[in-house]
């Protein structure tokens, strides 16, 4: 008994360390990010191999669930305490987050890696860490939902020619009615806010042409949704219920809409001989990929030092020069040193970036309030397309909510003092 | 006062827990229902604002969510308490006979559920639910779309929440029944009383203390349902499962921006039903008790 309060004053000693032991003052970077998938292993490999460059601050790997994250991000910042010197945000938040004052510009590590800048970029990836004519993220990767086929599928059911101009269409999908068995399905449509984020843009709309000003009920999202209704009906959509990787991995579908970081997963299954190519349209004239990226950003953190961001700046340089690890994830590593080199021309998705044509189909969601249009578009496109909802009811729900939503953040988006 | 430092020590963690993950969480979000914050800049006090828009805005998409989220959690917490209370007091029954063999064990085959997560409870349902591949249909030589339709998609949640919640509530009830006096029972056998009359007369009563006790403790973890309409309709189909702690989520860590002053005032709201439907159930109880 007599050693219980030595247990608890040692105990409470630990506890002040670990609390005391702030990132900023250790000797390893912070690197939070949302890599928890098959891709995390390969960034995992690439932070590995940096470490073995016996870097003065090596970097410590801390990967969680994109929702935890964000959280996460919002208690650091509130106690100013634990912040990473390093992470990875999506695009889409970064206006979110810029405009809230708690991201600083990468001014710090473009003038410790002059190297770092936009010319050795992919410039729409480039361009989508900016806000307000500052730049705040370097891109890590482009990454998004495009288009897997099944190439015996559509060998068998005479579908080639929808790919003759490396574009499918709906409208070509459409013309499988009738052609199928009942068990197999023109596509899986786990995606279906991918496909009709691209459709939308492919008509020359946008969910959100100006910043605040949503146009969820424009005659653009009526014709995408109304399309993909008709498909549903004519029973060329894997059924809602079903799982989407497994009709497509198991050959019961001839495309699936599906995200670049999916590759390594359709790879792993054997016999399945799949190919690439460019998200489903609605026209064949001015085709988009409508894609997202991972930056590389900084929190706000009085307490890091000006050493710990010239090591942040070497680690993403290090990335920059050697992110051919991360194309093995399915993803298309931002970097022109890497994307425009031989070894990544080998890699299945490198035909989005090969040609300066396929570069100018790329778009990011970047708008202001991309986060919500997304929420929205995932909470209700299934209602709509599987006919529970009819096409404008479900548009004017979603343009209400999203208008809802953007008056409240907007109102409260006073930036931290 | 010395009595009191005394208890200190055994009361003290708890209350040091309890302030801290309990009280300063609670009334730090009731602060927050009165802002416009989103968790980043400077919360702005807006007093009554939120709560006058989700109650009495009848045009408001906060209202909407709320009264629609709302009414889902009451018909969950309508269905899944009477069911966690009655399935488990059953079998709580049927496993006190004397004459049973091997009730351990499936007391603990019963209570093994409530140990695991709900994700993954709700990802082997969710196979045994598939309209394609899951025993199920086959069973039942049916096509139905469990997850997709209703009045299936409420069936495959409260099938998720009585299979992972009737083992806490068992173990309770067995432990309340094997302390009845069997006086009491043999009593009431020479009486003339059958199983069922016992059952009713001599068991209820006699177990009615920890029975509320239950009842108030799975009606207030009931209306903080997320996990299972989350994992397995994720609040679909149209909404009809979305219940009120999802759309709270979504708002305070959903996509976008933090919507937390309108997600606090709607958790605070929950909180007052709760507290009048715990008080409720609390002066029932203890009429019970006294009568």
């Amino acid at each position: 008994m007599r050693r219980t309060p030595k247990v608890f004053a040692a105990a409470a000693m630990v506890a002040a360390l670990l609390t005391g032991c702030s990132s900023s003052e250790s000797n390893t970077l912070t690197f939070w990010n949302p890599l928890t998938g098959d891709d995390g292993a390969y960034m995992r490999q690439i932070v590995q191999d940096y470490n073995a460059t016996k870097p003065q601050y090596p970097v410590t790997f801390q990967p969680m669930a994109e929702a935890d994250l964000y959280t996460k991000v919002y208690s650091v910042v509130n106690a100013e305490d634990d912040i990473p010197d390093v992470m990875i945000m999506h695009a889409a938040r970064i206006p979110e987050f810029a405009g809230a004052g708690v991201l600083t510009t990468d001014e710090t590590l473009t003038a410790a890696q002059p190297q770092l800048k936009r010319d050795n970029y992919q410039e729409t990836a480039w361009d989508a860490g900016t806000v307000g004519g500052k730049s705040y993220g370097i891109p890590l990767d482009l990454h998004g939902v495009i288009m897997y086929y099944n190439k015996d599928l559509v060998a068998k059911y005479g579908a080639e020619g929808f790919l003759d101009d490396k574009v499918v269409t709906l409208d070509e999908l459409a013309t499988l009615k009738g052609k199928l068995p009942p068990d197999t399905y023109a596509f899986a449509g786990l995606f279906i806010p991918g496909v009709v984020d691209a459709g939308v843009r492919n008509l020359g709309g946008s969910a959100e042409p100006q910043p605040g000003k949503v146009e969820m009920t424009s005659p653009q999202f009526t014709t995408v949704y109304s399309k993909l209704v008709q498909l549903q009906k004519d029973g060329l959509i894997a059924p809602e219920d079903s799982d989407s990787m497994q009709v497509f991995n198991s050959g019961k579908a001839l495309f699936l809409p599906d995200g670049t970081w999916g590759l390594s997963g359709h790879r792993a299954i054997k016999g399945l001989n799949f190919g690439l190519t460019n998200a489903l349209q609605m026209s064949p004239d001015k085709p988009v990929n409508v894609l997202g990226s991972h930056q590389f950003v900084q929190l706000k953190d009085g307490s890091r030092g000006k050493e710990r961001d010239k090591a942040v700046a070497a680690f993403v340089e290090f990335v920059r020069k050697n992110s051919l690890k991360w194309a093995d994830s399915g993803q298309i590593p931002a970097s022109r040193q890497v994307f425009e080199s031989p070894e990544y021309a080998k890699y299945p998705q490198s035909f989005l970036t090969a040609t300066s044509e396929q570069q100018s189909m790329l778009k990011i969601d970047a708008t202001p309030h991309a986060g919500f249009i997304s929420g929205a578009l995932w909470n209700h496109s299934k209602d709509i397309v599987w006919g529970r909802v009819p096409v404008a009811q479900g548009l004017e729900t979603m343009q209400k909510e999203i208008e809802a939503k953007i008056a409240e953040a907007d109102a409260a988006g006073t930036k931290r003092d | 006062m010395r009595r009191a430092l005394r208890a200190a020590p055994f009361i003290g963690p708890h209350l040091v827990l309890f302030a801290v993950f309990g009280l300063l969480p609670g009334v730090y979000g009731l602060y927050i229902g009165f802002t416009r914050w989103n968790l980043l800049g400077d919360p702005q006090f807006v007093g009554l604002d939120n709560f006058h828009e989700i109650l009495f805005d009848t045009e408001s998409v906060f209202h909407d969510q709320f009264v629609n989220g709302l009414v889902n959690t009451l018909i969950f917490v309508a269905v899944s308490v009477p069911l966690l209370i009655v399935i488990p007091l059953l079998l709580a029954a049927g496993l006190s006979r004397k004459d049973l063999k091997g009730a351990g064990f499936f007391q603990g085959v019963f209570y093994i559920p409530g140990l695991i997560s709900v994700s993954a409870g709700a990802i082997a349902w969710v196979l045994m639910f598939n309209r394609e591949l899951g025993p199920l249909n086959n069973l039942l030589g049916t096509d139905i779309s469990f997850i997709t339709t209703q009045p299936w998609a409420w069936l495959t949640i409260f099938v998720l929440t009585v299979w992972a919640g009737i083992g806490g509530n068992l173990v309770i009830y067995r432990s309340a029944i094997s302390a009845v006096p069997r006086e009491l029972h043999e009593a009431a056998q020479i009486d003339g009383a059958g199983t069922v009359r016992r059952f009713l007369s001599v068991t209820l009563p006699s177990i009615r203390f920890p029975l509320l006790y239950t009842m108030v403790l799975t009606t207030v973890g009931s209306f903080n349902v997320f996990g299972q309409p989350m994992m397995l309709t994720k609040g679909g189909p149209n909404s009809s499962t979305k219940v009120l702690m999802m759309n709270i989520r979504d708002l305070a860590f959903g996509t976008g921006a933090s919507i937390a002053g309108m997600a606090a005032a709607m958790s605070m709201l929950l909180g007052v039903v709760l507290m009048l439907i715990s008080a409720v159930q609390f002066s029932v109880m203890h009429r019970g008790i006294r009568g």
